[in-house]
């Protein structure tokens, strides 16, 4: 049973569907057989809610707002029943407080649109009654009078000669925008007044998150707080609304139909915002302002807006699509286009089937059709597309491989039981036809027969003559696929057209187009600098003979923007329909072939040479060390290779005999989880011929450490003992073979510990030598990798600080402590819990300006 | 001549300092002045100073050192000489670096 105010509003909205103007109290007390106080209770009720009017005359009517039925102005907020949920049910409850509307702060980041959330505000306390359809709403912007603070008393609170906002906004709604940039003697005077004047306006503040103090400030005399949610924050279903908006409203302007691609759409769906809603508007607005430039004087009716008419910032969203894929697929599908105009609020899509319900027959169709247009007769073209069928299967086949990457793909886009009876029809006809079916025949037919189960009209383009064809040369295949169809046709209870066969042979027969001559990939060189791509493509040419080597240049101090855009248009002009190997140095264009890939449909295989970051290395790392061993080693050892296939080999070092050379390689090879490296047993001693016998290794490979007895002390490679290895718990092998103390092998630290104990007085340096090591590579491994400086650095520096605590000393502040325990909470934790066993060593408690000088250091803060 | 070295709170390099002291005592090296200090309090004092060395934690900031004080001779101690505190090496730094000053 509904409550009798919802009985009422019905009653009312009954009326109001026959055309009356309204229902008096009389009436209603009557029918309800209610006491009439009761009822004006329920019905002032309902009109503060805003769901119905009441007209001035006499006898006062009751009415639904017209073409408003049951709605409000808020329900127009995209958003408000997502985001915005929330901020709406607190500002229909500020403007229905009884007595009087509480005020409200209303927070959050610019362009949130909070001055458009206040209209709203004061849209709905008219539209539900609470104030007068004449009530006045006046906006205060403190940004006018930014840096001039006399001016606010009077022009907010008026003087001897005219009034203020306040007084003009008596009885209505005033807003304070950006109310952050209030002066705080205005603020107080402010708040003096809001709580003295009981004629005063209902107030909204605005105010830009990003000052908070004033925001906490503001916030304790408004009993309302809204909080607007960042562009980022809103669900991107939301934000594409938002966008759709916006479009529509431009082409009001416009007065034409705007047509936009679905990538274009993609990438204003992800750019970053960071002026949120605002930004978008504007962005779109300066496009579409754009689009009027170029097409001025153009009696078109649909303009087209493309990526270059926005900023160009813009397109970086792509470089987001790939994270949010699946999302983005749902709300703006590929290979749609979509227009906006005028009237209609709502996008229409265009091609609406040409994803899902692709089939062969469309190309047929439209081949069908192009044919008739030309003049042809039915015959001709009957015989034209039977002669097309076979390069149209072709490219249909490899359309629908692209469209279904796995099975649980595929479940979503057919029907069920199709899947299940091609999968037993191929598990069948397998060992028959003596073959193995790739899983591209599998998809490709699933989808092939959806669209024929699905399909009402046949279509004949295969002659007799090749069905004579087709049973002399696939004559198995053939019987097989009649036996596909017949059960198909039983059960969806449909008839096939004897083409279906034909068809279903040809996807059994399909090879995939590797036969195809004509059509084979190229390689693209992509590298930084002047002259470098162009360089190497011409010396491989003049050396090949051949005409498949481009190049691409990098422009430098150019990073994503503007490459996209290019390197895709010279994949486009370069492909040949078989892919695109693409050689390249900078690792960001590893991720922009990614996107360009799943955008593109392009084939892409990636060959990631990265000669100018290995140049970039060496040449910082040899600016600071003079050893080129090192400087050789300290970069091979750290470089990601990534794809680039160098071999990386351990050297097992015995000084006599192989026996143990060989057995330590057995050992790690064992233990030490290696999945990417060879171990190569040495047995000698002399340093000669071991340097040969190195030299000799690293011509194929980069030898990443020596394990063995001694240490040959040859090319900075580093060495692990042969203690290390066997003197630690196996599961700790991979960790010591991973060379995570590599760099200290070039410090003595005997002589390190010599020097400390003679130095510190406080301090057991046999607790030291225990204690302290374990703490560095515990850094080194858990917050983030040190240097060499940092590593030494931070051992002394511990030390030392050990030694100040037990000698009772006080540990020097750090001025940046608080910043830095907020900036870096994570480490700062990380480097508590790590320091623990030092502490409970030498029972001492590092202080938390300690703690910020460890992190300073570690992240050269 | 004045140094004066600098490291994350002036603790580690004030072990280094008397280790200088004593060596420049022995060598009968005119140090007139040697002090320790922390990145965060150097800018006051430098001025004060012929050269600035950096423990090897600190390093990195070589940049802003030279640039915070001035254009002074700013040096980074290499990590071995200081964790074992190699007064030779660097005195050797000093020298160098007073001579490209120079």
């Amino acid at each position: 049973m509904k409550s009798y105010k919802e009985r009422v509003y019905e009653f009312i909205k009954l009326h109001m569907s026959e055309d009356e103007s309204g229902v008096s109290t009389q009436t209603l007390t009557d029918a309800f057989e209610m006491q009439r106080p009761n009822m004006s209770a329920i019905l002032n009720s309902l009109v503060r809610e805003g769901r119905i009017g009441k007209t001035d005359g006499r006898p006062v009517l009751y009415y639904i707002p017209k073409g408003n039925t049951a709605k409000d102005c808020f329900d127009n907020l995209i958003g408000a029943q997502g985001s915005l949920k929330r901020a709406i049910q607190l500002a229909k409850a500020a403007v229905l407080y009884p007595d009087k509307s509480l005020n409200v702060l209303i927070t959050g980041a610019a362009g949130t649109g909070k001055s458009f959330f206040a209209s709203l505000i004061y849209r709905f306390a008219v539209e539900s009654g609470v104030l007068p359809a004449d009530a006045p709403y006046i906006v205060f912007d403190c940004k006018e009078y930014a840096g001039q603070d006399s001016h606010f008393t009077d022009k907010l609170f008026g003087n001897a000669a005219e009034d203020g906002y306040w007084e003009r906004a008596a009885r209505g709604v005033l807003l304070i925008d950006n109310a952050e940039q209030l002066p705080a003697g205005v603020r107080g005077l402010l708040r003096t007044r809001i709580g003295s004047d009981e004629e005063g306006p209902m107030v909204i503040a605005a105010c830009d998150t990003q000052n908070r103090s004033v925001c906490e400030d503001l916030a304790r005399k408004a009993p309302i707080v809204i909080d607007l949610p960042l562009l980022s924050e809103r669900p991107l279903s939301e934000r594409f609304e938002i966008i759709q908006a916006f479009f529509t409203l431009e082409a009001a302007r416009l007065n034409r139909t705007l047509t936009i691609s679905a990538e274009l759409l993609r990438c204003l769906l992800l750019y970053d915002c960071d002026l949120n809603v605002m930004q978008l508007k504007v962005d779109i607005k300066i496009a579409c302002a754009n689009v009027f430039v170029r097409e001025h004087g153009s009696s078109a009716k649909v303009f087209s807006v493309y990526i270059g008419d926005f900023e160009h910032y813009v397109r970086k969203g792509f470089l987001h699509y790939k994270a949010r894929h699946d999302e983005i697929e749902r709300i703006i599908p590929a290979d749609y286009s979509y227009s906006f105009d005028a009237h209609t609020m709502a996008m229409s899509a265009i091609d609406r089937d040409k994803l899902k319900e692709k089939s062969m027959y469309d190309d047929l169709d439209r081949r069908a059709i192009e044919l008739s247009k030309r003049g042809m007769a039915e015959n001709e073209i009957h015989t034209v597309l039977s002669a097309e069928l076979e390069s149209i299967f072709h490219r249909y086949q490899s359309d629908l491989i692209h469209l279904v990457v796995n099975k649980d793909q595929l479940k979503k886009m057919v029907d069920g039981r199709i899947i299940q009876m091609v999968e037993q029809f191929l598990s069948d006809a397998a060992p028959k036809l003596n073959v193995t079916f790739p899983a591209s025949v599998f998809y490709g037919l699933c989808l092939h027969l959806n669209a024929a189960v699905n399909r009402k009209d046949g279509i004949n383009t295969v002659t007799s003559v090749q069905i004579a064809e087709i049973l002399e040369n696939w004559k198995a295949e053939y019987t097989l696929s009649l036996q596909l169809a017949h059960s198909v046709e039983q059960e969806f209870g449909i008839t096939l057209p004897v083409d279906e066969v034909v068809l279903i042979t040809m996807f059994l027969c399909y090879k995939a187009p590797m036969t195809d001559t004509t059509k084979k990939p190229v390689i693209l060189y992509a590298f930084l600098g002047e002259g470098v791509a162009k360089a190497l493509a011409d010396a491989v040419l003049a050396i090949t003979k051949q005409d498949n080597v481009y190049y691409y240049e990098i422009p430098s101090g150019q990073e994503t923007e503007g490459v996209y855009d290019e390197l895709k248009t010279v994949l486009h002009r370069i492909d040949r329909g078989n892919g695109v190997i693409v050689v390249y140095d900078m690792h960001f264009i590893g991720t922009i072939l990614d996107a360009i890939e799943t955008e593109e449909r392009l084939i892409i295989r990636q060959l990631p040479i990265p000669l100018t970051t290995i140049g970039v290395e060496f040449s910082r790392k040899a600016a600071l060390e003079g050893n080129i061993d090192s400087v050789y080693q300290g970069v091979i050892g750290h470089l990601n290779f990534g794809n680039l296939n160098v071999r990386r080999v351990i050297i097992t070092l015995c000084s006599t005999g192989e026996g143990g050379a060989e057995e330590l390689k057995n050992y790690i090879q064992k233990y030490g989880k290696l999945t990417d490296m060879d171990v190569i047993p040495l047995a000698m001693s002399d340093r000669d011929m071991l340097r040969e016998e190195f030299k000799k290794i690293m011509q194929g490979g980069i030898i990443h450490c020596v394990v063995g007895t001694f240490n040959p002390e040859l090319f900075a490679i580093p060495f692990v003992p042969v203690s290390d290895v066997l003197g630690v718990p196996k599961a700790e092998l991979p960790e010591i073979l991973k060379l995570k103390r590599v760099e200290k092998s070039e410090i003595d630290f005997n002589e390190v510990y010599t020097y400390l104990g003679e130095q510190l007085e406080h301090i057991s340096i046999k607790k030291l030598k225990k204690a302290l090591p374990p703490v560095i590579d515990r850094l080194n491994l858990e917050v983030a990798p040190l240097s060499l400086d940092s590593e030494v650095g931070l051992f002394i520096h511990l030390a030392c600080a050990a030694n100040r605590l037990l000698s009772g000393g006080v540990l020097p502040k750090n001025i940046r402590k608080d910043e830095i325990m907020q900036r870096y909470k994570k480490d700062f934790d990380k480097v508590l819990s790590i320091l623990r066993p030092l502490e409970k060593a030498f029972g001492i408690i590092f202080t938390d300006d300690e703690i910020a000088n460890i992190i300073t250091i570690i992240r050269k803060i | 001549m004045k140094i004066l070295l600098i490291c994350a709170g002036g603790l580690s390099t004030s072990m280094l300092m008397k280790k200088l002291e004593k060596y420049a005592a022995e060598k009968g090296i005119n140090l007139e002045k040697i002090e320790a200090v922390s990145t965060a309090s150097y800018r006051d004092v430098c001025q004060e100073y012929d050269v600035i060395l950096l423990g090897p934690q600190v390093s990195y900031q070589k940049a802003a050192v030279t640039e915070g004080s001035g254009g002074m001779p700013v040096g980074a101690m290499a990590p071995y000489d200081y964790a074992i505190g190699n007064a030779e090496n660097i005195f050797k730094l000093v020298d160098s670096l007073l001579q490209n000053k120079k």
